[in-house]
């Protein structure tokens, strides 16, 4: 068993801002607030200072026998010092605004843009951004930025880029921005933004090339291909004019080559609807990340292509969709992949049928992305329904499942980015 | 071009190598490295190496300078006692890695670190007696490190642009931080005084008891200086608690010879009552025997298989004594064995010295109780108590007899036990405790490891075994004191405790912790409940609602003396178009401004206040 030690780091901290917050309002949060507000009072050079006056006074404690006790006395005095200054450098009126992206591929940087308006009447000098308290899976990529001065009524953009690895809803702790006390060893009392929410959704993995499953071609409450009706339907034809036709449909050529009025002929056509079913009984939360990342993949392939996903499966919950072909945006797909959770108990085929088949009849086919190879059950009750089935079977190291409609993909293929063609 | 805070940085290190040049005794040492940081300084920021690369580098130059501060002796140190090598060795490693960090152009984790490292070295520089060039060094180094850091981080503007009151602010924290500085430095000698006299010895582990079956002279040195309490005692003071009985003595050690086997002790059937009796409770840790005085009579003894030594001494081998009754009188309930041959008995190496001296001491004097008494007010007149003794000898009596003249109370006891023998009279050597500390609250002794003492039983006709304490009355043991206030409420405090916690079978700490669960629990219940009693119902009454702005009162008033009201519920914008149909412009547009600026954030509030002010006031008085 693999411990996360990032993770068992954080044990004692709430996942969740709603958590923290309550841990802040509740019966100890009094008590860890001055320690809390002595933290964020100090700079790092305050509060490198402040960690090594212990060893100092370790050293120094035998006032008789050696002159440490003075290098002891100076730092404390330094630090007590700024710190009884830090009440006369607040910042007011002041204001700081946080905007960050709304998803971002895990991994990724996220770059949070950080504006400080200065609506005072006094010119602001030595500012510092304080980025939140990130949870476990993040971290900064840049330094906190700093600003050395910014005029009365004027405000400064300036950015703040973290990285984070854990898919799901991230709800950070507000940003601060507070103004340096002389000797820049602590800070004045902190203007705050709002909290900042995102998405950390799973990478899209490189699918090139994916051959569906034939099944039925045109279903009951099928999507006409165009998306506008009546105005870009495919050519099927010419035939000759009949009284009522639209003039704009006249073929010119056909009417010259003929001499009789001809005109085009359209015709509807409908698009392959899809489902994928993620089986989220991976074996490792490694193996389901990949997954998540090859489902992420299809369905953007797909809904690039003449397709729609029209259901999303993830473990035994349906999300009942529509992409592909402007009907609607891969994020939102993104955005569901993103809040999958593993399943802690395998789910069997039963499960799955029971969830998936009051949406079989509308579907061309369905995508079956699993971690374990259940020697095609699923696959086949799937394709009994006469809906055809594909499985993706994402493996290790170990031998490649074989069977109808299976294809294996190579962990490590997804997590190198590369070219899959299914 | 040196980059300027590499410059300070490396002028910051610079001060503590002229430090160490003076304090080790090292010069050679303190120029290579003076050389060498002098070096890093001008050479600057040109290395750029990854994090590994860096702590390799790092890590080598403190090995560099770990051999420079091994290598090498020390010539005659400026000022004595000079640095120890140990502190040079690590004050030179810590400069040469701060120098290493100055040649590298991204240090790991910025200058702080470079701050920290030379800090360190300035620790281990000043872990000497220096004198006021420490601080004069630990001034300047604080400063040119801070500049240093100011200088090396782009978010602080330079000196010149920052406005004159982060100047003068800056100015005066500075000296308000040497003056706090100063001030710390002379309250850390009394602070550090008080401190070793109280708390460490408070602090220090149990002593251990000194009383077995031998007694070393000088083994009751430890107890001495220990506050930790043995017992508590009610009822009137016993004064000197025997708890092992000695008869023989080789080179410096007491023995008690075998006299026997040890008997089962009977305690008497009722406990003593009345105003002689005394209750003696032990304050914990492991004992083995119980403390008595020589005449105790009607003994009831806590605890299984207590067993009396020929001696007379209660011992509970099990280490369970916990509390004894008894009585102060005659006849004891303890017989003590008769004396014997050995009573008498003087080692070879001091019989010439002892018996010398003490015809000498006795000399004109026949009574043997008179005798014991002139040789125990000799030592008392002529010897001096005192924790230090110097042994010189291979018996360390005679060092006391002849040279010293000074000990503590074992060297008294073993002398005058000597001595009684040497004029012909039994005694005995005998280690315990004397009561001599009285709670002023609880009205009862206590009874400390501090109070541990050694005294002599001699043998006269007719009386039995005597007391005899040749200790000088200034022995700490011998001098009658009382508590402070807060020590006797502390002990007070400790004493009900400890009787709390036998009543309930020394459950008192489990039983503390479920009371405080219990009484959280409670609190928590009572909180939750006050809080949900508070907490209103929302209200819709106007006088709920939050006030206007004095400035924006102000104006309403001054329009409602001008016959121009607003009713409580007009919202500003339409009192300001009913201004407008009465001819009042001015205010009218005041108070959409203000309404765009509190509810749409335009504009300024500060001088939009200072209008409404101005307005309330010329509608006041429309002269102005």
């Amino acid at each position: 068993m693999r411990i996360n030690f990032a993770k068992l780091n954080h044990v004692l901290i709430p996942g969740t801002k709603p958590a923290r917050d309550r841990l802040r309002t509740g019966l100890f949060g009094p008590l860890i607030r001055p320690f809390g507000a002595f933290y964020d009072g100090l700079t790092d050079e305050g509060r490198a200072l402040f960690l090594i006056s212990f060893i100092v006074g370790g050293f120094g404690i035998d006032v008789h026998g050696s002159d440490v006790h003075v290098l002891w006395s100076a730092l404390a005095a330094l630090l007590f010092g700024t710190l009884l200054a830090t009440r006369f450098h607040a910042l007011t009126p002041f204001r700081i605004e946080v905007t960050a992206p709304r998803r971002v591929t895990i991994g990724d940087a996220i770059t949070f843009t950080v504006v400080l308006h200065n609506d005072g009447l006094v010119d602001r000098h030595a500012l510092r951004v304080l980025g939140p308290f990130l949870p476990w899976d993040g971290r900064w990529t840049l330094p906190s930025p700093r600003v050395p001065g910014l005029a009365a009524g004027a405000h400064v953009r300036v950015e703040a880029r973290a990285r984070f690895l854990e898919r799901g809803e991230h709800h950070l702790d507000p940003f601060q921005v507070a103004a340096l006390v002389p000797l820049g060893l602590t800070l004045g009392p902190s203007v705050r933004s709002g909290g900042v929410r995102f998405l950390v959704v799973p990478k899209i993995a490189s699918v090139v090339r994916l051959s569906t499953p034939s099944g039925r071609r045109h279903q009951p409450g099928g999507v006409a291909l165009a998306s506008k009706t009546g105005e870009s339907m495919d050519l099927l034809g010419v035939r000759p004019y009949r009284a009522g036709d639209p003039v704009r449909h006249l073929h010119a050529r056909s009417w010259a080559r003929t001499g009789s009025p001809m005109v085009r002929e359209y015709q509807e056509e409908y698009f392959s609807r899809i489902g994928v079913v993620i089986d989220t009984s991976a074996p490792g939360a490694d193996r389901l990340e990949e997954m998540l990342s090859l489902a992420a993949g299809v369905v953007a392939h797909l809904s690039r292509g003449e397709a729609l996903i029209d259901l999303l499966v993830a473990g035994d919950r349906v999300h009942d969709l529509t992409l592909g072909r402007h009907l609607g945006f891969l994020e939102q797909a993104l955005d569901l992949l993103a809040c999958v959770e593993a399943s802690r108990k395998p789910v069997g085929a039963d499960a799955v049928l029971s969830v998936l088949s009051p949406h079989l009849p509308r579907l061309s086919c369905v995508i079956v992305v699993t971690g374990a190879w259940d020697d095609g059950a699923l696959a086949e009750r799937i394709r009994g329904s006469g809906v055809g089935c594909t499985t993706l079977v994402v493996v290790g190291d170990g031998p490649e499942p074989r069977g109808r409609d299976v294809r294996s993909i190579r962990a490590k293929a997804i997590t190198a980015g590369e070219a899959l063609s299914l | 071009m040196i980059a300027p805070d590499r410059r300070l940085a490396g002028a910051s290190m610079l001060v503590i190598v002229a430090l160490l040049g003076v304090v080790s005794g090292r010069p050679g040492a303190s120029a290579v490295a003076a050389a060498l940081l002098l070096g890093a300084t001008i050479a600057g920021p040109r290395i750029d190496i990854g994090v590994g690369l860096q702590r390799l580098l790092t890590l080598g130059a403190a090995g560099l300078g770990i051999a420079l501060g091994a290598t090498g002796t020390a010539t005659m140190s400026l000022l004595s006692p000079g640095l120890d090598r140990v502190w040079l060795i690590g004050a030179l490693a810590l400069l040469f890695a701060a120098a290493a960090r100055l040649v590298v152009r991204a240090p790991e984790r910025g200058p702080v670190v470079t701050t920290v490292l030379g800090v360190l070295a300035l620790t281990a520089a000043g872990e000497t007696a220096v004198g006021p060039i420490y601080k004069l060094v630990v001034a300047a180094h604080l400063a040119l490190g801070l500049l240093a850091l100011r200088l090396a981080d782009p978010g602080r503007p330079p000196l010149a642009r920052l406005p004159r009151r982060t100047l003068i602010v800056g100015t005066a924290l500075v000296i308000a931080a040497a003056a706090l500085s100063a001030s710390a430095t002379r309250a850390l000698f009394p602070m550090s005084d008080w401190t070793t006299a109280h708390i460490t010895l408070l602090g220090m582990p149990d002593a251990t008891s000194g009383f077995s079956d031998r007694l070393w002279l000088g083994s009751l040195d430890g107890m001495q200086q220990s506050e930790e309490v043995v017992m508590r005692i009610e009822g009137p003071r016993p004064d000197y608690l025997r708890g092992a009985i000695y008869d023989r003595y080789e080179l410096g050690r007491w023995r008690s010879s075998p006299r026997g086997s040890a008997e089962d002790f009977t305690p008497t059937s009722a406990p003593p009552t009345g105003p002689a009796a005394v209750a003696v409770t032990y304050a914990g840790g492991s004992r083995d025997r119980y403390f008595l005085p020589l005449r105790a009579r009607a003994i009831v003894a806590e605890g299984a298989s207590v067993v009396v030594d020929p001696f007379g001494t209660l011992r509970v081998p099990s280490g369970a004594a916990t509390a004894i009754r008894f009585e102060l009188g005659d006849p004891p309930a303890i017989t003590v064995a008769e004396p014997s041959a050995e009573d008498l008995r003087i080692p070879d190496e001091l019989r010439a010295t002892v018996v010398r001296l003490a015809a000498e001491w006795t000399r004109g004097v026949d009574d043997p109780s008179a005798k014991i008494e002139a040789i125990a007010r000799h030592f008392q007149d002529n010897f001096s108590y005192s924790l230090e003794f110097h042994q010189r000898r291979r018996e360390a009596l005679i060092d006391f007899l002849l040279d010293e003249h000074r000990g503590h109370c074992e060297y008294f006891a073993s002398a005058m036990t000597l001595f009684a023998r040497a004029v012909g009279v039994p005694a005995r050597v005998v280690a315990g405790y004397r009561v001599t500390e009285r709670s002023p609250f609880g009205g009862y002794w206590i009874v400390r490891e501090k109070n541990a003492h050694a005294w002599t039983e001699v043998f006269l006709p007719g009386r039995g075994f005597v007391t005899v304490d040749a200790t000088p009355s200034g022995a700490p043991q011998n001098a009658m004191h009382g508590l402070g206030v807060l020590g006797a409420l502390r002990d007070l405090v400790a004493a009900r405790l400890a009787k709390a916690d036998a009543a309930t079978g020394g459950n008192l700490g489990k039983l503390a912790i479920g009371a405080t669960a219990l009484g959280l629990g409670v609190v928590m219940l009572a909180r939750r409940f006050l809080r949900r009693a508070r907490k209103t119902k929302p209200s819709l009454r106007l006088d709920a609602a939050p006030r206007p702005h004095p400035s924006l009162a102000r104006l309403f008033d001054a329009l409602a003396r001008a016959g121009l009201e607003r009713a409580p519920s007009e919202p500003i914008e339409r009192f300001a178009r009913r201004l407008d149909a009465a001819a009042h412009p001015v205010p009218a547009t005041l108070l959409r401004r203000y309404a765009a600026q509190r509810y749409g954030g335009v504009g300024e509030l500060e001088p939009l206040l200072g209008e409404l002010d101005a307005c309330a006031a010329r509608l006041r008085s429309p002269s102005r």
